[in-house]
C-alpha cells in the first residue's frame, strides 16, 4: 500500500493504538473478522497434538483480546503481552480468560525457559522493525524479541507469527533474525497473488 | 494476575540478583469459578515451579497446597490435590 496507509509509520503501537483507537479496532466487525481467521490458521499452522488437553500458549501482541479469544475458544490457556495500555484495558473490560501483561516484546520475553506449549502473534512483530525512539535499535530488538522467545518454549514448541511486512526487505530482516536465534520453519504466504489477500505466516 | 502466569514470569533486567521468583505484593485477590479439568491441572504441574506456587498461594491466603507434592500424582488417587492446585493457579 502508498506510505501513508500504514499505522507503523504514523507512531509508535503504544500511541497509535489510543483509547479512540482501541474502541474502533475493536468494534469494528470487518477487523473482528479478520483477526479470528488469521488467529485460527495461526493455531492451525501451530499443529498442537490433537489431545483433549489445553496447552499453555503465548499471544504475542495480544491487543485487546480479539486473537485470544479465538486461542480461548480453540480450548487452550493463554497469556497476552502488548505494549498498548488502552488495547489491554479494552481487553480487561471483555474479561478475556487469558492473563494480561503490558510489556514491550522489543525488551524480551521475560518467561521461564522451556514453559509454554507454543507462541503465536497477529498482526504485531513487524512493529518491532521501526525506531520509534533513538535509543531503539530495531534489530537489537528482533534479536532480544526472538532469542528469549526461543528460550522460554518447550522443546518441540513452535511460534507461529502472522506478520505484515512493509517490504520484502523486513520480512527478510525479521525472518534471518529469528533462523539466528535457532528456530527452524520458514515464511508461510497464503494467497501469494492477491496483493490484498495475501498473509505471510512466520 | 492468575498465579499460573506469576510461576512462568522471570525478571531480565540487567542488574538484578535474583531473576525468579518476581516479588508478590498483593493488592486485590479475585476467585474465579473455573470447570475444574484434571488434564489441564496435570499437564501445568509438569511446568510449574512448585513451592513457588506454594509460597505465592500462601502470599494469597490459599494454605490448602501440601508442602510435598505426590510424586506421580493421578486423577485417580489425588483428586484432592489436583483440585487444589487448580484452585491455587
Amino acid at each position: 500500500g502508498r506510505h501513508g496507509d500504514r499505522p507503523e509509520h504514523t507512531a509508535p503501537p503504544e500511541l497509535f493504538y489510543d483509547g479512540e483507537e482501541s474502541r474502533k479496532y475493536t468494534s469494528s466487525s470487518r477487523v473482528i473478522d479478520i483477526q479470528r481467521r488469521l488467529t485460527e490458521r495461526a493455531l492451525e499452522l501451530l499443529a498442537l497434538p490433537d489431545d483433549d488437553e489445553p496447552k499453555l500458549l503465548l499471544d504475542l501482541g495480544c491487543g485487546s483480546g480479539l486473537s485470544g479469544e479465538a486461542i480461548t475458544e480453540a480450548g487452550h490457556v493463554w497469556t497476552g503481552f502488548d505494549i498498548s495500555p488502552h488495547m489491554l484495558e479494552v481487553a480487561q473490560e471483555k474479561e478475556v480468560e487469558g492473563d494480561l501483561c503490558h510489556h514491550d516484546l522489543g525488551h524480551g520475553m521475560c518467561l521461564r525457559p522451556g514453559v509454554f506449549d507454543g507462541a503465536i502473534s497477529i498482526s504485531a512483530v513487524q512493529w518491532l522493525c521501526n525506531a520509534d525512539r533513538s535509543s531503539h535499535n530495531p534489530r537489537r530488538r528482533l534479536k532480544r524479541f526472538f532469542d528469549s522467545l526461543y528460550r522460554c518454549l518447550a522443546r518441540g514448541a513452535r511460534a507461529v507469527l502472522q506478520i505484515y511486512p512493509e517490504t520484502p526487505e523486513q520480512a527478510e530482516l525479521i525472518t534471518t533474525t529469528a533462523m539466528r536465534s535457532g528456530f527452524a520453519g520458514g515464511l508461510v504466504v497464503d494467497y501469494p497473488n492477491s496483493t490484498r489477500a495475501k498473509k505471510y505466516f512466520l | 494476575m492468575k498465579l499460573l502466569t506469576h510461576n512462568m514470569l522471570s525478571s531480565n533486567m540487567p542488574g538484578v540478583k535474583e531473576r525468579y521468583p518476581l516479588g508478590l505484593v498483593v493488592g486485590k485477590i479475585e476467585l474465579q469459578e473455573n470447570e475444574f479439568d484434571p488434564a489441564f491441572v496435570l499437564h501445568m504441574l509438569s511446568k510449574l515451579n512448585y513451592p513457588v506456587l506454594r509460597k505465592a498461594a500462601s502470599i494469597c491466603q490459599f494454605n490448602d497446597l501440601p508442602e510435598q507434592p505426590p510424586a506421580n500424582p493421578t486423577v485417580e488417587n489425588d483428586g484432592q490435590f489436583l483440585q487444589a492446585v487448580f484452585h491455587a493457579i
